[in-house]
């Protein structure tokens, strides 16, 4: 089959340049894709107008974005979240929406579990101390330090990220709490990590520490607002490596000034897009903030998720421009009607 | 009444199940009158002021040498509170007839844990990451996984065997190199047993459970580094002195290492210029790793109880250190 004929814009080629992995792939099936870094809304319409595919990281898809697509078949996120992207708009305009939902289960859970570690064994008052030349105050922030087994891990949303999670938590001796949408139903994994499912406020109000593993959407938008947060056990962690919009970030701040939340571990960020290099200190008072600890949105980043997601997204982009539908865990959208007809 | 001096920072003046425990079997508890005797400052003669009015101590860092052990006659028993028994002459405390004890069940849960964090929080830049974010760059580099790669555990004591239980739960291959091996505790889970050569070149990320004497002293040295797997992530909660500080700063510089974990320093308390702690691909922390709150704990009950077990005739044998005074010992 001969791909060149599509048109296949690939969006955030400076923020995100095409890796070594997608572009073996692109070779392996004779796509050159358009990459183009995106300035303006009208540049952005202007790009995808007449494309056939649209390969994106962190472009936002706005209706105006995907009304503006003419003969556009499939939007392929190079990730797992699309809440970047108007799903209902392409849903309606025949457009599959593909992504790599399992691309960095592993490693997601591999920073929740350090920044869990970290925040719990005060990594940054002491490292701070220690910079300053104050070691014995170093010593003294360290008072005390409670260690993990017996305490309880809380995890929202029990995908697959939170199930490796699940696995680390175990051999750290934790007790493991779990809640989800659809609590009717038993979950063979929960048995066998030994992890019990409850409901959300009773994981709020039992849990040492609550991990996020959840999409972002209208449904989850600020899940833990004011009124959740006061829920959470007094001295509890919060770990956010889902989306920064799931939290009250204002309402966070406040928690963890007062000292009901001893400290979070934090890689996503409402207040901060981290896509827009902004160059500047956060003005977020979070940001100031000891107890504290940040990475800039980096949970998803190793060697072998920056493969699975080139492997994984461009496999998507073939298998529709060749007239198939992606493996169904990848349909975000698996009920639109194509533009044009896939098999499976 | 006999008197047993409590010197660990964390222990000073403070009620506890071990200081019920002495009382109860009619000691006197009595604390230094320097706060920060125990941090191994003092001088000889101090040190021996401090503890001259005592029949036991439950120790924390300070010294005891030939001459300090020498100058205290009512001096019966050293029970650490830990389980590093390198501040202490043990020829000399057997010399004076001083049983030498540590706790060796209190803390290494908490040792395990710690090194995790120092090898995750290197795994996962977080100091790098933290600062970065806060200055407001977005560095969005790549971290390095941990599951699927080769962590190398020196040394499979109480800690060691913990830290690869922990280790296992993060989906990496163990390897392990120590002489005296639990068959069945290697065999449940899984780990290759490999000598010292293998291990550093072949461990992605190498914590050292061993303690400091003659033979570890100073053993991850250039010749060390040189043989260790480019890109490893060292890990050292035991001792500070079994590294050579200055060669392993010179490997992290060149990118030899990648990074490194330490909750323990060549000199404690290291310099504040040490370069170690600007760099930010190294993570660490006062040497804490032993001392939570329910190490803390631990650390004075069994320390408590091998004071109380040895006044009362008994020989706390897991605990004590020069085993060769037990026949004969008298309180």
């Amino acid at each position: 089959m001969d791909y060149s004929v599509f048109k296949v814009v690939r969006v955030n080629s400076e923020s995100f340049p095409v890796t070594s992995f997608e572009q073996e792939m692109y070779d392996e099936y004779g796509i050159t894709p358009d990459c183009c870094e995106i300035n303006s809304v009208e540049q952005l319409s202007e790009v995808v107008r007449d494309a056939d595919a649209v390969m994106v990281v962190s472009e936002p898809l706005s209706t105006a974005a995907i009304h503006a697509m003419q003969q556009c078949r499939v939007i392929c996120r190079l990730g797992a979240g699309t809440d970047k992207i108007d799903v209902n708009a392409a849903s309606e305009r025949g457009i599959v929406v593909a992504n790599v939902p399992d691309f960095c289960v592993e490693e997601q859970a591999d920073h929740a579990f350090a920044l869990l570690l970290a925040v719990a064994r005060r990594l940054n008052e002491m490292r701070i101390c220690m910079l300053q030349g104050k070691y014995h105050d170093g010593r003294q922030q360290s008072r005390p330090l409670r260690r993990l087994p017996g305490r309880t891990l809380g995890l929202v949303g029990f995908g697959r990220s939170a199930r490796a999670m699940a696995r680390r938590a175990a051999g750290f001796g934790m007790r493991v709490l779990a809640t989800r949408r659809n609590m009717s139903t038993s979950d063979p994994d929960a048995d066998s990590l030994n992890v019990k499912l409850v409901e959300f406020e009773t994981l709020l109000a039992e849990s040492d520490f609550v991990s996020l593993h959840l999409p972002l959407n209208d449904q989850t938008h600020h899940l833990l607002d004011r009124d959740g947060l006061a829920k959470m056990k007094p001295g509890s962690v919060l770990i956010n490596t889902a989306r920064g919009g799931i939290v009250d970030e204002n309402a966070l701040a406040d928690v963890l000034g007062v000292g009901h939340l001893a400290g979070a571990g934090l890689d996503t960020f409402a207040v901060v897009d981290v896509h827009e290099s902004p160059a500047m200190p956060p003005k977020h008072r979070l940001f100031e903030m000891d107890n504290v600890v940040f990475t800039p949105h980096v949970a998803a980043f190793s060697v072998d998720s920056s493969r699975e997601v080139g492997y994984g997204s461009v496999a998507n982009l073939v298998a529709v421009l060749s007239g198939c539908w992606p493996s169904p865990d990848r349909v975000v959208n698996p009920k639109v009607s194509p533009r044009h007809s896939l098999r499976i | 009444m006999p008197v047993v001096l409590i010197t660990p920072e964390v222990m000073l003046h403070k009620s506890g199940p071990w200081v019920d425990m002495l009382q109860q079997a009619a000691f006197d508890v009595a604390y230094p009158k320097n706060p920060v005797f125990t941090r191994g400052s003092c001088s000889e003669e101090e040190t021996i002021d401090e503890l001259s009015v005592c029949d036991a101590v439950i120790a924390g860092g300070e010294v005891f040498t030939n001459n300090v052990l020498g100058a205290l006659p009512n001096l019966r028993v050293i029970a650490r509170s830990g389980v590093g028994f390198d501040k202490v002459d043990v020829a000399a405390a057997s010399e004076h007839n001083v049983v030498l004890t540590i706790t060796p069940t209190a803390n290494h849960e908490a040792v395990a844990e710690h090194a995790l964090m120092l090898l995750l929080s290197a795994a996962k830049r977080l100091p790098f990451n933290d600062r970065s974010a806060r200055a407001g760059e977005w560095p969005m580099q790549q971290s390095w996984p941990v599951r699927g790669t080769t962590i190398g555990i020196l040394g499979l004591g109480r800690i060691g065997r913990s830290f690869a239980v922990r280790a296992g739960a993060l989906g990496a291959k163990l390897i392990a190199t120590e002489t005296n091996v639990d068959e069945e505790f290697v065999k449940k889970h899984g780990i290759e047993l490999v000598d010292f050569d293998v291990l550093l070149s072949r461990s992605d990320y190498l914590s050292i459970h061993c303690p400091l004497n003659d033979d570890t002293h100073g053993r991850f040295n250039k010749t060390a580094f040189a043989k260790m797997k480019s890109n490893c992530i060292l890990i050292n909660t035991a001792r500070g002195g079994i590294v050579v500080e200055s060669e392993l700063i010179a490997s992290l510089e060149s990118g030899r290492l990648r990074g490194a974990g330490l909750d323990c320093f060549e000199v404690e308390p290291p310099s504040p210029d040490n370069p170690l702690f600007r760099m930010e691909q190294v993570a660490c922390t006062p040497h804490v790793a032993g001392s939570d709150q329910k190490s803390q704990d631990d650390m004075g009950i069994e320390a408590a109880d091998c004071i109380v077990k040895l006044q009362s005739g008994e020989w706390p044998e897991a605990a004590v250190i020069n085993r060769e005074l037990q026949d004969g010992w008298k309180w």
